[in-house]
């Protein structure tokens, strides 16, 4: 399924040495952050070739709005991508750019690794776990009316094949990065057919991975449990809302959106990895920005495509920096400019050959 | 009921002060509720009376699954102990039962005696889906909107976080619990969430008006209304409404992602937060978590004329039911909070303090706070203090 066709995509891609991956730099701090992780890249002799292209919507036949054809192109091509911060539109006719690229790619998996950070102290510290939502259904189907004046119904909606397949994804991606359990997190309690579905298929999944450890555990227990000790859980599959929740509620734990990567998954092998914090349009051009969301979720990137090696190295030489301190962005807690933050890691990652 | 009015004839004789007491107590039965301490609002008004006969109340008591049952009993215990005068009529409702019966007869129970304290009652997912949630019944069936639950830190609790101190207010009948789910296609499941302008004002309105009793400065709502558009913007749309009555209190909004993400780095900037059922289910549990675990929190449905007293959080735990090991602080300031809503303050305030002062000076902590004492030593404790305030009270 998604694993052999990326892992065809891979081998060919090995055979040239350079894997072209497609570089959404997106709006506001955007450009800054991607010349940065491009900048790292190229210090850690990454085998990587980007492609960079701009998401603009364009209003195609029948109305629909529609990513620029260019992209889809590249990314059909690549199959990976990497994608900065892009401007929520207000009033601007289109749906959010995000939106778009989710359906057209279809994206149905969100996977964001969680893991402390050693020199940006929260009170939480060992967190080591990866929240996987299903990223096209449930509560976010965008299906709701006003039945009379005064009563509005919202439907969730929860669908086999959606729930099998991000059911399969969560025991696949726990079996390729060596985790030991999947935790499925849901509300069968209250929303006994939608949740009990969702609970079904993940059970099916388990049945077909022995090797991986699984249970199941409400959201309520999930959050109590969570803010008091983070440590219990490894990998979380749940349904839209509850992961959308969840996996900031995670992201609270390490430090928040400035320094949380963050993975797409979609059909036929397409991957989209992307910072998920905004574009920060108070501070953008003033090479204040910090990349690290980007270049983690870059890092994210190299180990879905197993280049493990590279991915460590970059990983340790931005950790590092950030556990030494001497060199800080303003968010995290220090007077240098993204360029020095930048430079740091650079060195770091040439002084790790 | 005999030996109920000889324990209290006893209590007469054997202590003036509390004879006394306990014959104002009686006085009052009959009488236009209009104490000077009245903490209620609202409409209370028309609430029926609750159910009073020779100066003792009549609660409900279902003792739920799991840890329930034995920390209800220590309820009872001390409330014995204490010479509390309220009578526990115990309802059963088997969970394994796919009958709505024995439900109906707790339902029907409450209705009687207008308050009740529960513990949780399990629901096993694996029934068919027809077999509601018992509690949801409960809470639709009575119209209990609002759960209120007050997060504060203790002094004696070991956590991440200090000073937290938020009341949340939760709609408790409608949005995602409203069990409404169909297969149109097999494979393909519908799970409707209701919002409802009434049930948005009702709720918004008791937000605002507990905040401005309670001398808070702040409401928060918390929503989704930038992907549930029509759902989560009338409910916030209600509460901005709301909010333009009470010009002395500040309201603002925050989405529910960002709320949870803010929770576990800086809880303190909460005051007051009111949020549709599921948002209140995850931030309840959040902030219980924060403030030390399931064990400490009480939490309160009211209705318009009903009011039922539970942990906060609503867990069953099955896993540790049996082994003494239980937290019964949760269960015990429940009670509190349900001797307050019949106007015992005294015995309410008595209750609390023993039990604070077991979890903040001498620090009797049962195994989810890291300690090792057991259910009954903690209870013991809570009634050694209650007899050194030189109440009276009667035989352990």
């Amino acid at each position: 399924m998604a694993g052999k066709a990326w892992r065809s995509a891979v081998r060919t891609q090995k055979m040239y040495r350079n894997l072209s991956v497609t570089l959404i730099p997106g709006d506001g701090i955007g450009p800054e952050i991607s010349m940065a992780v491009m900048k790292i890249f190229d210090a850690a002799k990454a085998p990587i070739r980007w492609e960079e292209r701009n998401v603009t919507a364009i209003k195609g036949p029948g109305n629909r709005w529609l990513i620029p054809p260019e992209v889809k192109e590249s990314m059909d091509k690549n199959k990976i991508g990497l994608k900065g911060p892009l401007k929520t539109p207000v009033a601007e006719g289109h749906p959010s750019l995000n939106l778009l690229l989710r359906k057209t790619f279809d994206l149905y998996a969100n996977v964001r690794p969680c893991v402390s950070i050693d020199g940006y102290p929260t009170p939480y510290t060992d967190v080591d776990l990866v929240t996987i939502r299903e990223n096209t259904e449930g509560e976010y189907s965008g299906i709701e009316h006003v039945i009379v004046d005064g009563v509005v119904q919202s439907i969730k909606l929860i669908t086999e094949h959606a729930s099998q397949r991000i059911a399969e994804y969560a025991f696949q991606y726990a079996k390729q990065n060596r985790r030991s359990s999947v935790t499925a997190v849901h509300k069968a309690n209250i929303m006994r057919m939608s949740d009990g579905l969702f609970l079904r298929k993940c059970r099916q999944a388990a049945e077909k991975h022995r090797d991986v450890k699984f249970t199941e555990m409400y959201l309520d227990t999930v959050c109590l449990n969570m803010v008091q000790d983070p440590t219990q859980f490894d990998v979380l599959v749940m349904p839209n809302l509850y992961g959308d929740i969840l996996s900031d509620l995670c992201a609270g734990l390490v430090g928040g959106l400035g320094v949380t990567p963050s993975g797409n998954i979609g059909a036929n092998g397409v991957a989209i990895f992307e910072s998920v914090h905004g574009t920060a349009p108070d501070i953008a051009g003033r090479d204040a920005a910090n990349p690290t969301a980007l270049l983690l979720s870059a890092v994210m990137m190299l180990r879905h495509v197993g280049l493990q090696h590279h991915a460590e190295r970059i990983q340790t030489a931005c950790f590092r920096t950030v556990r030494d301190k001497k060199v800080l962005t303003r968010d995290l807690g220090g007077n240098s400019t993204c360029s020095e933050f930048t430079e740091a890691i650079c060195q770091r990652v040439q002084d790790l050959d | 009921m005999a030996a109920h009015s000889a324990v209290l004839s006893v209590c007469k004789i054997a202590h003036p002060v509390w004879g006394r007491r306990l014959g104002n107590t009686a006085k009052v039965f009959g009488a236009t509720l209009t104490s000077h301490r009245n903490k209620s609002f609202l409409s209370r008004e028309n609430i029926p009376p609750p159910a009073k006969y020779g100066g003792r109340h009549t609660v409900t008591l279902i003792p739920g699954d799991g840890i329930g049952p034995e920390l209800l009993s220590h309820v009872r215990e001390v409330f014995r102990f204490s010479c509390v005068p309220v009578d526990f009529e115990v309802v059963h409702v088997n969970s394994a039962l796919e009958t709505e019966d024995d439900i109906n007869n707790a339902i029907t129970a409450i209705r009687r005696n207008g308050v009740a304290l529960k513990g949780n009652i399990e629901t096993k997912h694996t029934m068919a889906p027809s077999v509601k949630s018992r509690n949801n019944l409960l809470r639709t069936s009575l119209d209990l909107y609002a759960n209120v639950m007050h997060c504060q830190s203790l002094p004696g609790v070991q956590t991440r976080h200090k000073n937290i101190d938020i009341i949340i207010i939760r709609e408790n009948t409608e949005g995602e619990y409203s069990s409404l789910e169909h297969e149109n296609v097999p494979g393909v499941v519908e799970s409707l969430k209701i919002i409802t302008r009434n049930n948005s004002l009702r709720i918004a309105e008791y937000a605002f008006k507990l905040a401005r009793e309670k001398g808070r400065h702040r409401v928060t709502a918390v929503h989704k209304a930038n992907i549930m558009k029509l759902a989560d913007g009338l409910f916030l749309q209600c509460c901005r409404e709301v909010a333009a009555g009470y010009p002395d209190i500040t309201f603002d909004s925050m989405i529910v992602d960002n709320t949870t993400m803010q929770l576990v780095s800086k809880p303190q900037q909460f005051d007051v937060m009111v949020m549709p059922n599921l948002y209140g289910n995850v931030v309840s549990n959040v902030c219980a978590g924060l403030v030390g675990g399931p064990g400490l929190v009480p939490g309160a449905n009211y209705g318009r004329d009903y009011a039922v007293f539970e942990t906060a959080t609503r867990n069953t735990g099955k896993s540790i039911a049996g082994k003494n090991i239980a937290n019964p602080t949760a269960v015990l300031l429940a009670s509190c909070m349900m001797l307050d809503h019949l106007k015992l303050y005294d015995y309410a305030n008595l209750i609390r303090n023993g039990v604070l002062t077991t979890m903040n000076e001498t620090r009797l902590h049962t195994a989810d706070l890291g300690g090792q004492g057991t259910t009954s030593e903690v209870v013991q404790s809570v009634m050694k203090i209650i007899q050194s305030k030189g109440q009276h009270t009667s035989d352990i």
